[in-house]
């Protein structure tokens, strides 16, 4: 027969859940020392007496926060300040006069301190609100994000943001990936186009004689390193500036 | 009294924003999948009829839009129908350069629509209807919240700099002033979000369960007829 499930217990569940999450915010957020042995105790304890009290009620519960427990509010905020960086960099890029669009900031810094799927996740829902809000052909560019993540990620492993001269390098890398992975859809999606400041190098190519897919390589590859290699800079100021507790939270993930 | 406390979006509209969706994109995929004269005639008439309507929501994106379309165009005019040595103008190019211009104006126009159609409140409702991860709609709406606070921000630091006398004349200077103007910014806006997460965290916004909104959506028989007839005349123009 099927237990019925009373107000009260739902709402001590989720009391206990909720008292969790709080409890693991201030952990995170004020690196307080974690609750001792008896304490964890007592907490399964209570969560083991609410399974057996309402199981089907808990299995559920359980089985949604295995899902959503691997993004918490701090993660979900940090990938939408990066994010919301990508986007309104642009403003300041065209405050300061700037010939270089900085539109992946976000992504490199998030990507090299928390790993790629982090940079990965960043850089898409930068190109989502940037298709939204300022240049709705951005979206075609998440590969181009995503091999970003990838390759500040994986660059971190040798140095890059830690010391200026793997910082430089890296820069210099990930703008050659970068330029690498745009020009195909550049080229065959938007015929050349890619409404940035490049698009007025490739005409100036295309007017020499060269053909497009040759233009529009030229033309990133003139922008992309330089762009990539001032983003990597600015981020590198980024991390030297940040508090060293806030870099140790943000490197731990 | 017990009042309900959802609002009815369905004033000023008759469809559900998923059907706008859809409308949007089925018009931009045949529009791109149609011979390029009938598929950029049919986006143009998808774009009077979008401009015709009056507009539901407080977006001003269309001007903006039209601007980066004119942008998009000059340059594929320059890149594709521009004959430079002899100088003169290639009819194949021009064809490219429309083709092109088709793919580019797809989703500029379709975004117009939307954006002329769907408020803010009934997307963020149709995502929780939709059961998207809260985190997922918590990223997309936390961002286009930071945007303009971040842009007033760094307005604010560069003026501030400026009054101090941060020199901007040369390309070097003005990538210098970047640095100093951005640390803070940055800094101060994490600091932000940690405590605004302990504040969503302690009102269990990611925990588990699902999330309620104040705006009521229904699918009404109109939404199917719009659909079932739009594809139906999209399949015979195909044809």
């Amino acid at each position: 027969m099927k237990k019925r499930v009373s107000v009260r217990d739902r709402f001590e569940t989720c009391l206990y859940y909720k008292h969790l999450d709080i409890a693991s915010s201030i952990h995170h957020h004020f690196l307080l020392p974690l609750p001792g042995p008896s304490t964890w105790a007592a907490m399964d304890h209570r969560k083991n007496n609410h399974m057996n009290k309402t199981s089907a009620f808990h299995g559920t519960l359980k089985r949604e926060k295995a899902t959503v427990r691997q993004i918490n509010a701090f993660d979900a905020g940090l990938i939408a300040l990066c994010a919301a960086l990508n986007v309104s960099i642009g403003y300041l890029v065209n405050l300061l006069k700037l010939p270089i669009y900085l539109d992946s900031i976000g992504t490199v810094f998030v990507a090299a301190l928390c790993g790629w799927q982090y940079g990965a996740i960043v850089g898409l829902s930068a190109l989502l609100v940037l298709s939204i809000t300022a240049i709705p052909t951005a979206l075609a560019y998440g590969g181009t994000a995503i091999v970003i993540a990838l390759l500040a990620a994986g660059l971190a492993r040798f140095g890059f943001l830690k010391n200026l001269r793997a910082t430089i390098i890296g820069g210099l890398i990930i703008g050659l990936g970068a330029a690498a992975a745009s020009a195909p859809i550049t080229t065959l999606v938007y015929g050349g186009v890619s409404l940035a400041g490049s698009d007025a190098i490739t005409a100036l190519f295309r007017a020499m004689g060269y053909s497009l897919w040759k233009s529009v390589i030229f033309g990133k590859l003139l922008i992309e390193p330089l762009d990539k290699l001032v983003t990597s800079l600015i981020c590198f100021s980024l991390v030297q500036s940040l508090p060293s507790r806030m870099l140790e939270r943000l490197s731990k993930k | 009294m017990n009042a309900d406390p959802t609002i009815d979006s369905s004033s000023g509209t008759l469809l559900h924003p998923s059907t706008h969706m859809l409308i949007a994109a089925e018009i931009m995929c045949f529009a791109i999948g149609l011979p390029t004269v009938t598929g950029t005639a049919l986006l143009a008439i998808f774009f009077l009829t979008a401009l015709g309507i009056p507009s539901r929501t407080e977006f001003r994106l269309t001007w903006k839009f039209i601007k980066i379309l004119g942008l998009g165009a000059l340059f594929l005019f320059l890149i594709h129908a521009v004959r430079w040595n002899p100088p003169g103008f290639s009819r194949e190019g021009m064809l490219i350069g429309v083709e092109s211009f088709t793919r580019i104006a797809s989703p500029v126009i379709g975004v117009i629509y939307l954006s002329r159609r769907v408020r803010s409140e009934e997307l963020f409702a149709m995502l929780i209807d939709c059961r998207v991860p809260p985190s997922v709609i918590l990223i997309l709406f936390r961002t286009l919240w930071l945007v303009p606070r971040l842009t007033e921000r760094m307005d604010e630091v560069v003026t501030a700099q400026k009054l101090r006398g941060m020199r901007v004349e040369t390309t070097m200077q003005r990538i210098h002033a970047l640095i100093p103007t951005l640390n803070p910014i940055f800094s101060s806006m994490l600091t932000e979000i940690s405590m605004n997460s302990l504040i969503l965290s302690s009102r269990g916004f990611i925990s588990p369960g699902r999330k309620t909104h104040l705006t009521a959506l229904r699918y009404r028989p109109v939404d199917i007829a719009v659909i079932t007839g739009l594809t139906f005349f999209l399949g015979v123009l195909w044809c």
